[in-house]
């Protein structure tokens, strides 16, 4: 588990050269949290915010079309996720979630420390609890509540109740990595005014890194 | 699920090449020198497979299911073939059980290999405490086994110590054996750990108590010596000749002088049982029949009765030709290894089939079929190609090129293909790529490379779910060793104007190859003697294949953009260009010019790639993907 983890993490090491400039369009109103490692290259649309310890790696996309989004802390977004909003009402996703690359959620609310696989969906106006998930291109349907510590798994979307928590150390460990990685190797998003903040601080120093890496390039 | 999806393989497009088995359409032929001359005159013109019979389906297999035996010169099937095992080893610890201890261990791995009782993937041995993180204070231990951790001996490695009650878990369904109650003190050797109380189960003590009662009267018989010795290497099979060898040996012996057995288990009522089942609510309280399956002993009903199960080893095998009994696969004899030591498979012998064009089939409307040709070896090929002119109850059938040959195989010409596409619709500087260009044949619509295009013109003239058709293929290709047999086979197929012939020995080089091709034609009258000084040999082999194209329709559909593709195995690329040659060549083409398809998913792919999502609800992406477009 913890192992494949740290594999898709190097996956997602690889240097990209777009160019920074193509973030997003005119932000209705996007707030992140200065100590979110949020990457360039992503796609953020209407009104979102972003909590604290959040992971975004890049090429994945926020767009809140209708309502706002609100993530909560220590979540992770891996690439090409797409998180969309098209009701009214503010979807709400937790704390302590993985997203894993390529999955598509829609939904009015996810809950705390739910795993999304690679290529998961939830649609319409569905549900999460806690401790769910959802497994590697499953899918639930368009809308339902699904309860705690549902898994969702196989050819044939299975479901069953896990019993074991969901560890939360291996998910620190994860966080630490990516917030040490990333931002070696990605343009990181600069929040608000980035005041010195403890500049022992890893993703602001990476930060500068990058930085300089990119006067170089150009 | 899988009738139906079988049932959707079937009405797909298909060629499928016919094994004429020796043991099962000729049992005459017993001689291994007669075989081989038989070998070539034997399908004929005059018997082709009935494409109606059900038999049909058990003799037919697509290339990649067959294999060559060089010494028949024969195509062989997985039905006249025969197998030995070399090798048992575990999939997923990839440890090689030797042949004495399979029976033994049951023939599952013996480590700490198990599959999943709910979706029957492998589990993973985790930890229950986080190695090196004792000041977590996330960690939820297990509820058991605290007894285990504190007994354990400090040891030397901290992770070793600090993870002490094991347990498994499914990376799938996340089922976890602390569920059941299972965990293990050590991270190695789980199913040792298991053995004990595998052995108390009632299922297990009473087919040992049977084991023993019969053994008795087993050991009593000699094994005997009537089986090969391979055979004996499959475990199970000596005791097995014994039993049926002896009855038929020592017929004196009364095989009912076995002692009456009695059980020594009571099996539980199951009327309780009965009675949870009828109170059945929630469908997860009950076992699958999947999972019941596969735990044979005892096929519980409850969830909770499931237990993990060790893997089942698979096998290495060697592949002999059953008439000649020449080795056709031997694999290296190491799980770990993934090459053959010896891989006689008839893709690498004989020409791939593969439909590259395929029109709407309707009824009294000739259309023209693209079959391509491409050869495997690194010589030119002949082909010519034979059937009936009408298949009852299907339609008509014209081939429109008998005989054509194919270029060699060139592993170099395979990376720069495109490369060399374009070179020749501008036809500059390369006269080889121009000379192929000219269609040295009727119904040769595209000759490149190692594969040629034909045509087929087909009539339907009735309405049936599959079209299908048997077509004899002869392939002549030329050997550089000479053979002694072969060269009474060049005597009988040279009648058939062999391909080019390379005078250098070195055929092999491309480019020689290449300016050979110009004087193709000129070549071909005078090949046999050219042969003949080489001492050059040619070998031919006659096969039938069945073709399949699907359904034959009533009405004419208009094309739509969700038009058929063509057979599976044609990449987009070569079907367009035998279009664009097909234009030229003035050939009825009713399908849609795949460019517009091409181009529309090409722009597709790059819109995806640069915005990045390949998720499919997609009507909404599309649209950010428009607007976020990085100009």
């Amino acid at each position: 588990m913890q192992e494949e983890k740290s594999v898709k993490t190097e996956l997602s090491v690889k240097p990209h050269t777009s160019r920074s400039a193509k973030t997003s369009k005119p932000k209705k109103s996007i707030f992140i949290n200065k100590r979110a490692v949020v990457c360039e290259d992503i796609v953020l649309e209407g009104e979102i915010r972003i909590g604290e310890g959040t992971v975004l790696h890049p090429q994945c996309k926020i767009l809140a079309e209708q309502g706002p989004i609100v993530i909560g802390q220590n979540n992770i977004i891996e690439e090409k996720v797409t998180i969309v909003n098209r009701q009214q009402k503010p979807l709400l996703i937790g704390d302590e979630n993985v997203f894993e690359v390529g999955s598509y959620i829609e939904g009015t609310k996810i809950g705390n420390k739910n795993i999304i696989e690679a290529k998961a969906r939830i649609m319409g106006t569905t549900s999460l609890g806690n401790n769910c998930v959802i497994g590697a291109v499953c899918s639930t349907r368009n809308d339902e509540n699904i309860p705690d510590n549902t898994v969702i798994y196989g050819d044939y979307h299975n479901r069953r109740t896990q019993t074991n928590g969901s560890n939360a150390s291996v998910h620190t460990r994860h966080l630490d990595y990516l917030r040490e990685v990333l931002p070696k190797c990605n343009y990181i998003k600069v929040s608000e005014k980035p005041k010195d903040r403890g500049s022992a601080r890893e993703p602001s120093s990476g930060h500068r890194e990058a930085r300089s890496v990119k006067k170089i390039h150009s | 699920m899988s009738s139906h999806s079988s049932s959707n393989d079937k009405l797909r497009p298909f060629v499928h090449y016919h094994c004429a088995c020796p043991d099962v359409y000729s049992s005459t032929e017993s001689s291994l020198l007669s075989e081989t001359v038989a070998a070539c005159t034997h399908p004929t013109i005059d018997s082709p497979p009935s494409v109606n019979s059900l038999r049909i389906h058990h003799s037919t297999f697509p290339l990649s299911k067959l294999y060559i035996c060089e010494d028949c010169h024969q195509i062989r099937c997985p039905r006249c073939i025969q197998e030995e095992i070399i090798c048992y080893y575990c999939p997923n610890c990839l440890f090689e059980v030797p042949t004495a201890s399979v029976k033994s261990e049951r023939n599952r791995c013996a480590r700490s290999c198990f599959q999943c009782p709910i979706c029957q993937n492998t589990l993973s041995v985790i930890a229950s405490v986080e190695p090196s993180s004792a000041t977590s204070p996330t960690v939820p231990t297990a509820p058991t086994a605290l007894t285990a951790s504190t007994a354990q001996p400090p040891q030397p490695v901290a992770a070793q110590a600090g993870g002490a009650p094991y347990y498994l878990l499914c990376g799938v369904c996340r089922w976890d054996s602390q569920e059941i109650k299972m965990t293990f003190e050590k991270p190695t050797g789980l199913s040792l750990q298991l053995q004990t109380t595998d052995d108390e189960r009632p299922d297990v003590k009473e087919f040992d108590h049977l084991k023993e009662h019969f053994e008795k009267h087993l050991r009593m018989n000699t094994p005997s010596t009537t089986l090969p010795t391979q055979l004996l290497s499959i475990p199970g099979m000596g005791t097995l000749s014994s039993r049926y060898g002896t009855n038929v040996a020592h017929s004196q012996q009364k095989s009912d002088d076995v002692n009456p057995y009695e059980a020594v288990v009571r099996v539980a009522d199951d009327v309780k049982l009965a009675k949870d089942l009828s109170q059945l609510k929630d469908v997860n309280q009950i076992t699958t029949f999947a999972q019941r399956t596969n735990q044979l002993s005892d096929q519980p009903y409850q969830v909770d009765k499931l237990q993990p199960q060790r893997i089942h080893l698979r096998t290495k095998r060697v592949k002999r030709c059953r008439s000649c009994r020449h080795i056709l696969i031997k694999p290296e004899q190491k799980a770990q290894a993934t090459k053959f030591k010896i891989k006689l498979v008839a893709l690498n012998y004989i020409p791939k089939i593969t439909i590259a064009k395929l029109p709407y089939l309707v009824i009294d409307q000739t259309v023209q079929i693209i079959l391509k040709f491409s050869n495997p070896l690194l010589e030119d090929a002949n082909v010519s190609l034979s059937c009936k002119e009408e298949i009852e109850n299907f339609g008509k059938i014209k081939l429109l090129a008998t005989n054509f040959t194919i270029g060699p195989y060139n592993e170099l010409l395979e990376y720069d293909d495109e490369e060399l596409s374009t070179e020749k619709l501008t036809s500059k500087s390369r006269p080889a790529s121009r000379a192929s260009i000219v269609k040295p044949d009727p119904g040769v619509v595209e000759k490149k490379g190692n594969y040629t295009c034909i045509a087929i013109e087909i009539t339907p003239l009735f309405e049936v779910e599959e079209f299908k058709f048997p077509l004899l293929v002869t392939h002549t290709s030329k050997v550089l060793d000479i053979d002694v047999v072969d060269n009474n086979e060049t005597q009988q197929h040279l009648s058939v104007p062999a391909a080019d012939t390379t005078p250098v020995a070195s055929a092999v080089n491309s480019v020689s190859i290449e300016d050979e091709n110009n004087t193709e034609n000129s070549k071909k009258l005078n090949s046999l003697t050219i042969s003949r000084e080489l001492g050059a040999s040619y070998k031919s082999l006659s096969f039938w294949t069945i073709i399949g194209l699907g359904p034959v329709l009533k009405e004419p559909v208009p094309p739509r953009s969700s038009e058929k593709t063509p057979s599976s195995s044609t990449t987009p690329q070569s079907t367009e260009k035998t279009e664009k040659h097909s234009k030229s060549s003035s050939i009825s083409s009713s399908t849609k010019p795949s460019p517009l398809n091409k181009v529309s998913s090409s722009a597709k792919s790059s819109s995806t790639k640069s915005s990045g999502s390949s998720v499919q609800p997609t009507k909404q992406i599309k649209k950010t993907t428009t607007v976020y477009k990085p100009q």
